[in-house]
């Protein structure tokens, strides 16, 4: 059941995020009868993996009917994006039939308490509304780890992630591009292109490519995992059989042009140098969860050193620091898909309990659940130290732009922490870092980073950014658009944050 | 430069071979320049398409889109007078788009900076 907007404001459970924890969280709850609103801001459901797959757009004719999928056009679909694509059909149907109030196009800007209850604002087509539930999943999901290069910024470099949706979504691709970084995503994403019939010129490995001896290291822990690493050696190969040029070990990576990126160059394993020329580049150095939500409602979070980055603390059932909020899928720290949606029940189920719901019946899949998940971390775990970050083996260059947003570079954050600065927060003062329209999406782990190599301090004790709301840029029409709903508290009362270098 | 796949111009639902039928085609214009699109796409997408990666500047760089997904800001545009993620954006016939230009602080808040709209200078 969709809505156009929210008529009805007063929800049990809010659900935010429509990827595969959103939507089995709202699913789960609709099941038990519980009023349910899910939001996203994406025009339709399916989050970043099943992106689009429901649009009546290039590959959304498909109707979960295989059938439909003899025709040439749809067997190519499935040929170049994948099996494990169409895998999210049956969640996505599910939740159309469901009883739940979807908003699409939503765009959360603020979350915050009033007395027991959560409140809600967002946008929509420059519409303001706001609604409150008695709990809250935040299921928001992953973005991709900011890769700072030399000339990252340059208009034709765009994230892999990026190339993966104008693939899924519309069906474009592009054959004069590069590939830079490492992990599984980006060699998935090599194979996509290669099926398409846009093979990229290179695939500049800032690992080794499945990195041997990572996994003679890991090797008791590997065996668990042969499948994945099958697939992932499979991918490799794939690429290679290509006759795509892979550089692995590649180190000091710059992407060149002037006012669009018309090249890379690198040295690779060996000490050789190389030069190659391109339209488009395409990066990713793994993903990292979306915390800005819940880090602007001061919920507790903590490092992780094994994947070097923040993410909220949960308990089994996924509640956070704060009892009426929840945190399911990859928001919650990196566990793939598959877990997101395992993930999504779980925490629907802990919800539904506390909103005093009989979910007695459920309590062997309760622990079915938290195992997967628990699985599913550890596997998270043994491909970050796979595929490390480039970020924890190369220093970020003095001339590297750091702020996308702001054009701050990494040598302005060196000077930072020369005068004194010991947190990413004080940084911002001095610079403007983080305060651009992104608000630190994508810096706030390299000034983290750079702070800490700085400093010689532990990365754990060097915080993040402070995030307030807007969460994302809203005008003053939109602000005013709200006069009509009643005003709420926002002050969260039992919110602790650790590591705030701005106390 | 991109291009739409096959896959993509055919229905994948029918048996029937249909490419992008004539409805399906709109246009708009990006800094007066005419661009053709497919109802549904995102301007960011159709920019893409049409070989359009500059999308405007910031405190004198060339800024083109980045992550896609609405994250990184990298791909705000003009409309109306009001600065948009063009990402995020779906495009429609007969749309006006412009680059977004805008020097460093004012890229601060886009959050409440109303632009005025016959100054398509900025
Ligand atoms: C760009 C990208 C591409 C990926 N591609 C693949 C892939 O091909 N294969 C694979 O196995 N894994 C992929 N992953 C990892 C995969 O996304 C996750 O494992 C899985 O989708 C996690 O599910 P989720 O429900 O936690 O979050 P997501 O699927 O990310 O869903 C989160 C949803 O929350 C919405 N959202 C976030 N913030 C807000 C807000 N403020 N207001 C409203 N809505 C909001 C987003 O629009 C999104 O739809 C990708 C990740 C990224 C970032
Ligand atoms: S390209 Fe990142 S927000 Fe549009």
């Amino acid at each position: 059941m969709t809505a156009n907007a929210a008529a009805d404001s007063s929800f049990e459970l809010i659900v935010i995020g429509a990827g595969p924890a959103g939507m089995a969280a709202a699913t789960t709850a609709a099941d038990f009868g519980c009023s349910v609103c899910l939001l996203d801001e994406q025009p339709t459901a399916g989050g970043q993996i099943y992106r689009s797959l429901s649009r009546a757009g290039p590959t959304n004719r498909v109707n979960g009917d295989s059938g439909a999928w003899k025709n040439t056009a749809g067997k190519q679909a499935i040929e170049i994006l994948g099996k494990a694509y169409f895998s999210g059909l049956p969640l996505i149907e599910k939740l159309s039939a469901a009883n739940v109030h979807t908003v699409h196009g939503a765009c959360v800007w603020h979350v915050g308490l009033n007395g027991e209850d959560g409140v809600v604002t967002y946008s929509r087509q420059q519409h303001a509304s706001r609604i409150s539930g008695r709990h809250i999943i935040i299921a928001s999901g992953a973005m991709e780890r900011p890769m700072p290069l030399p000339g990252w910024t340059l208009p034709g470099v765009l994230t892999a992630g990026a190339g993966q949706i104008l693939l899924k979504t519309d069906g474009l691709a592009t054959d004069n591009s590069v590939l830079i970084g490492t992990g599984p995503l980006l060699y998935y994403f090599a194979t996509q292109l290669i099926r398409s019939g846009c093979k990229p010129k290179a695939l500049i490995d800032t690992g080794n490519g499945v990195n041997r001896t990572a996994i003679r290291e890991l090797l008791p822990v590997a065996l668990h995992y042969y499948r994945p690493l099958l697939t992932g050696l499979s991918m490799l190969s794939q690429i290679k059989r290509a006759g795509v040029n892979c550089y692995s070990g590649a180190s000091a990576i710059e992407i060149l042009g002037d006012s669009r990126a018309s090249g890379v160059r690198c040295h690779y394993t060996g000490g050789k140098q190389i030069n190659i020329d391109c339209d488009f580049v395409f990066m990713h150095d793994g993903v990292i969860p979306n915390t800005h939500i819940s880090r602007s409602l001061q919920l507790r979070h903590q490092w992780n050193s094994v994947h070097h980055y923040h993410e909220p603390a949960i308990n089994d059932g996924a509640v956070s620091s704060q009892s009426n909020i929840s945190i399911a899928g990859d928001g919650s720290g990196i566990i793939g898909a598959e877990a997101s949606a395992q993930h999504g029940k779980l925490a629907s189920l802990t919800a539904l309990k506390s909103l005093g719901y009989d979910t007695e019946g459920q309590s062997k899949n309760r622990q079915r659940q938290i195992n997967a998940v628990g699985r599913a971390r550890q596997f998270q775990r043994f491909l970050a130290r796979l595929y490390p970050p480039l970020i924890t083996t190369e220093p970020v260059a003095d001339n590297t732009i750091v702020c996308r947003c702001e054009q701050v570079t990494a040598a302005e954050i060196k000077r930072c922490v020369e005068l004194g600065c010991t947190g990413p927060n004080q940084t911002k003062a001095y610079t403007r870092c983080g305060m651009g329209p992104c608000q630190g999406r994508y810096c706030g782990l390299t000034v983290a980073n750079i702070i800490a190599r700085e400093s010689n301090l532990p990365a754990e004790t060097i915080g993040t950014f402070r995030v307030r709301s807007p969460l994302k840029p809203v005008t003053i029409a939109e602000l005013a658009s709200l006069a009509d709903t009643p005003p709420t508290h926002t002050q969260m009362t039992t919110a602790t944050h650790t590591n705030d270098d701005s106390r | 430069m991109f291009k739409r796949l096959h896959f993509a111009n055919q229905s994948v639902q029918t048996t029937e071979p249909q490419s992008g039928t004539a409805d399906d085609e709109i246009t708009f214009s990006f800094n007066q320049q005419v661009v053709t699109a497919r109802r549904g796409d995102t301007v960011a997408t159709a920019l893409l398409l049409n070989n359009i990666i500059r999308f405007g500047q910031r405190g004198g760089i060339d800024k083109g889109p980045f992550c896609l997904m609405g994250a990184c800001y990298e791909c705000l545009v003009q409309v109306n007078g009001r600065s948009q993620q063009a990402c995020m954006l779906e495009a429609v016939q007969d749309m006006q788009v412009m680059p977004l230009i805008l020097c460093n602080h004012d890229a601060d808040s886009p959050a409440t900076t109303e632009h005025d709209p016959d100054d398509n200078s900025q």
